[in-house]
């Protein structure tokens, strides 16, 4: 026999995050201590500076509005929204004021029947976090690092650490060292004190390079060589977390430890080789594989195998900028492959004589592209007096190129923006002359070419000739004033859907009817916004738009916390960008609402919030309250 | 007459008893007065549902009993009631109160213990219940076998309340059908899920009556006194 009260709380909550990602037992368990609260219309619940009580809420019926001091609505919160969450992450008092729109039932749930799973259940903290980093700043983006640091992401793939770990005192030589770690055919070895637990490291590359090349003898103590502190995790990481704690700490070999503390006894080690070993579809082995290929289709099944792994680390839930990394990497091989095998198939020796660069340009030049969109590429080359048919024989390998990568496929720009365009594929003094003519007479479609060439980044062949380009766009931009406020006009075009909870924004008319337009309406935005501001600061060499706000954060501290707010919403959109597409086997740009999970919409809000302050404040630098 | 039949025999059945069985002493002890004047945002509300074999007030018995307190305009789920009353031989003690709340086995518990619970959980709340008298009826037919006497609280009857909404000087010439509890449901847009069962329509009955609250409030009547007068 039921109970029927907590089956009524239970039903509904169950429907909504956090508790969708809860247990069903657990969500019986935190619904049987519910409190019920009804509200008449416009009834303030708390106010700014209020202590909150050891609760939050989640919206039964009805609406919350919530507001900041000056009366600004920060948020509006309906059916199955949670909000009110400060108590079970911080003990300060409210930030904003939270009143009924309507006649309103919420449900209010005990902080302490919710924090014991919050540790246990990483997505949970992960969407109360990011929920809370609305009109919070930056909140989101710290805890997403200090998940990583404390290794939340527990779940797939874990690392078997239980072999008996290999280590010596710090009262051992070099040489006893080095004979354990021979024995045993490891790679490393932990210094550990009397309790075991680990004080250092000493890897055979320091045996190499401080013992053999260098002038330190092997009866010294090991603490000598040893690296200290060594970066301690606790078991049961996953690869994805375990890749991510070697790859930002930039070493190769991690200790386990009973707690992940230096200060508990040590259970093992795990080296980079240890992850190559368990990865089949290793990013790794996956360039590797494209070295060998030779033909387009061979490079075409190594894209596919990508693909598996992006959504691999979807589901893992591992970062963004982590994953756009290495699918920008592996993108970057396929592209030099299939230049290697254009220049053996027309003839290697003559474009050893060529001075040229591959340019990547928009998404993949951004290094964002993780599902695989159009093409779109150029090429510069440098004018050589010996060689008149130079521009042909440059065209000749673009076409080669972009046919190869539209097989693997990376479909043709609909515009023709790719190297084998003849106006896309010119010397260094034609593209400077192009971009003069753009930067001193710009319409709207110069505007439009820049905001995609801009983007640009050297992918093959003679780096130098691309950073040409750049002292070139710089130095026009010292001499133009008024072309970058074009482009903050045009950054501006793309007004955010401000309110999108009741009313989502949709395409009104053709294909994409009734579909969001992830692209043009959030990302886009986004993309301009940080390509403005970079140029704006003449900031060379950064081109991926979470990074671009990265460095605009570290260049403009007054504003970091807004800058930060951004990269962070980036990422956030290519992740349900990615999502969506891996689901539908396009390139995700147009979501239907419905499909979207409330999580996802919630997240896909929070996105739009920087958006608009960004806005803003390009409106003000760039003077342009008069011109819109 | 089978009533007293049966009253006499658990009379004699239950000889020690001379007064009140131990559940209903406690119950009048406890007891205190309700302040009709109080505001009724700070009173306390036992909102209740019973679940019966049938609508014959002499021959049914009650099978469930559900209730809900409501107070300053909240409910606490863990201070609630669901209990389900085993009339057959068998009956399981084991059903354990957790913070009040009565975890329920299939087989349920006995009429005695039921009764001594829901007593112990009304205290000295204001009873609320929809077509009340009914169930208040019922409840005291179940106290009076068990050697208990009847309910001393104040009770509400939301079908009433809801007609002295709508026509505040002669509520009882309104049509019965417009207020029962589904019309209200439909009314206050209340989800009429799990309805007949005891401690799913106390849950609809406490929603409902937080929002007739809500009504009368906007009408300028915050006592009880003023709401029933």
């Amino acid at each position: 026999m039921k109970n029927e009260i907590i089956h009524r709380v239970f039903d509904f909550i169950k429907e909504y995050p956090p508790f969708t990602l809860l247990p069903k037992d657990v969500v019986m368990e935190i619904a049987s201590t519910v409190i019920v609260k009804y509200l008449p219309a416009d009834t303030v619940l708390f106010r700014i500076g209020d202590m909150p009580p050891p609760l939050f809420y989640i919206v039964n019926e009805g609406a919350i509005y919530l507001h900041q001091e000056d009366g600004s609505m920060v948020d509006q919160c309906d059916e199955g929204d949670v909000f009110g969450i400060r108590p079970l992450l911080v003990h300060a008092p409210y930030l904003l004021t939270a009143k009924t729109g309507e006649e309103s039932i919420l449900y209010a749930i005990k902080t302490d029947s919710f924090l014991p799973y919050l540790d246990k259940y990483p997505k949970v903290l992960s969407f109360l976090a990011s929920n809370f980093a609305v009109g919070n700043g930056n909140m989101f983006y710290k805890k997403q690092n200090s998940q990583i640091s404390s290794g939340l992401f527990s779940e797939i793939i874990t690392i078997d650490t239980d072999r008996s770990p290999v280590f010596c005192k710090v009262n051992q030589t070099i040489q006893e060292a080095a004979m354990l770690m021979a024995r045993h055919q490891i790679g490393s070895i932990i210094i550990c004190d009397d309790d075991q637990e680990p004080l250092g490291i000493i890897t055979d590359k320091d045996l190499r390079i401080k013992v053999v090349a260098g002038n330190i003898r092997k009866k010294e103590l090991v603490t000598r060589i040893m690296s200290s502190p060594v970066i301690c995790i606790p078991s049961g990481l996953t690869l994805a977390e375990l890749q991510i704690i070697m790859l930002k700490n930039k070493i190769n070999h991690l200790a386990v430890t009973v707690d992940g503390t230096p200060h508990t006894q040590l259970l093992g080690v795990i080296s980079e080789h240890d992850l190559v070993v368990q990865q089949a579809d290793n990013p790794a082995i996956l360039i590797k594989e494209i070295r060998k290929c030779i033909i387009a289709t061979q490079l075409k099944a190594i894209r596919d195998k990508t693909e598996h792994l992006i959504k691999k680390y979807m589901e893992q839930e591992v970062s963004v900028s982590f994953v756009t990394q290495i699918v920008s990497e592996i993108n970057d091989e396929i592209i030099q492959r299939c230049i290697r095998i254009a220049e053996q198939e027309l003839g290697a020796a003559k474009y050893q004589q060529i001075k040229y660069c591959w340019l990547a340009l928009g998404s993949e030049g951004r290094g964002e592209q993780l599902l695989r969109t159009d093409q779109d590429n150029a090429l510069v080359y440098q004018d050589d007096p010996n060689n008149s048919n130079i521009k042909e024989d440059c065209l000749l390998l673009a076409q080669k190129v972009t046919a190869m990568l539209h097989e693997i496929g990376y479909e043709y720009c609909p515009a023709d923006m790719m190297a084998s365009n003849p106006s896309w594929c010119q010397s260094v003094e034609d593209w400077q002359n192009t971009f003069t003519k753009w930067v001193h007479s710009p319409g709207e479609k110069e505007i439009m070419m820049c905001t995609i060439f801009f983007d640009y980044r050297p992918v093959y062949g003679d780096h130098s000739l691309a950073q040409n380009l750049t002292q070139h766009i710089f130095s026009l931009l010292d001499k133009q004033d008024v072309f970058l406020h074009l482009m903050a006009k045009n950054a501006l075009e793309n007004p955010p859907p401000l309110s999108f909870f009741r009313n989502f924004i949709v395409e009104k008319n053709g294909e994409h009817k009734d579909s969001f337009d992830i692209k043009l309406r959030a990302m886009m935005p986004l993309v301009d916004a940080a390509r403005l501001l970079i140029l704006a600061h003449r900031i060379s060499g950064i081109n991926n738009t979470s990074k671009r706000y990265l460095a605009l954060a570290e260049a403009e501290p007054n504003n970091a916390e807004l800058l930060l707010m951004a990269a962070d919403a980036y990422e956030i959109l290519i992740r349900l960008r990615t999502i969506h597409g891996l689901k539908t086997g396009d390139s995700g740009r147009y979501i239907q609402p419905e499909v979207m999970d409330k999580m996802q919409r919630l997240q896909l809000r929070n996105a739009f919030q920087p958006i608009d302050e960004l806005q803003k404040l390009i409106k003000v630098r760039f003077q342009l309250g008069g011109m819109i | 007459m089978i009533w007293n039949t049966i009253k006499q025999h658990l009379g004699l059945a239950n000889k020690q008893n001379i007064n009140h069985s131990d559940f209903y002493s406690t119950y009048l002890n406890r007891f205190t007065k309700h302040d009709v004047q109080k505001p009724i945002y700070d009173q306390s509300f036992c909102v209740f549902d019973t679940e019966t074999t049938g609508l014959d007030m002499a021959k049914d018995k009650i099978l469930s009993i559900g209730a809900v307190r409501v107070c300053q305009q909240s409910m606490d789920i863990a201070d609630s009631l669901s209990i389900v009353i085993s009339h057959e031989g068998e009956q399981d003690e084991s059903a354990a109160v957790i913070h009040g709340l009565v975890k329920t086995a299939e087989q349920g518990i006995t009429p005695e213990k039921a009764v001594s619970l829901f007593y112990q959980f009304v205290g000295s709340d204001i009873i609320v219940g929809h077509h009340v008298a009914f169930d208040i009826h019922m409840i005291h037919k179940l106290s009076s076998a068990c050697g208990g006497g009847p309910l001393k609280n104040v009770t509400l009857d939301t079908a009433f309340l809801a007609k002295r909404l709508d026509h505040p000087t002669d509520p009882h010439s309104l049509d019965r059908k417009e207020y029962t509890l589904d019309k209200l449901c439909q009314r206050f847009s209340v989800l009429p899920k799990a309805r007949h069962t005891a401690d799913g329509d106390a849950w609809i009955t406490a929603l409902v009556f937080l929002k007739l609250l809500d009504r009368f409030e906007r009408k300028g009547i915050r006592r009880v006194g003023q709401m029933v007068k």
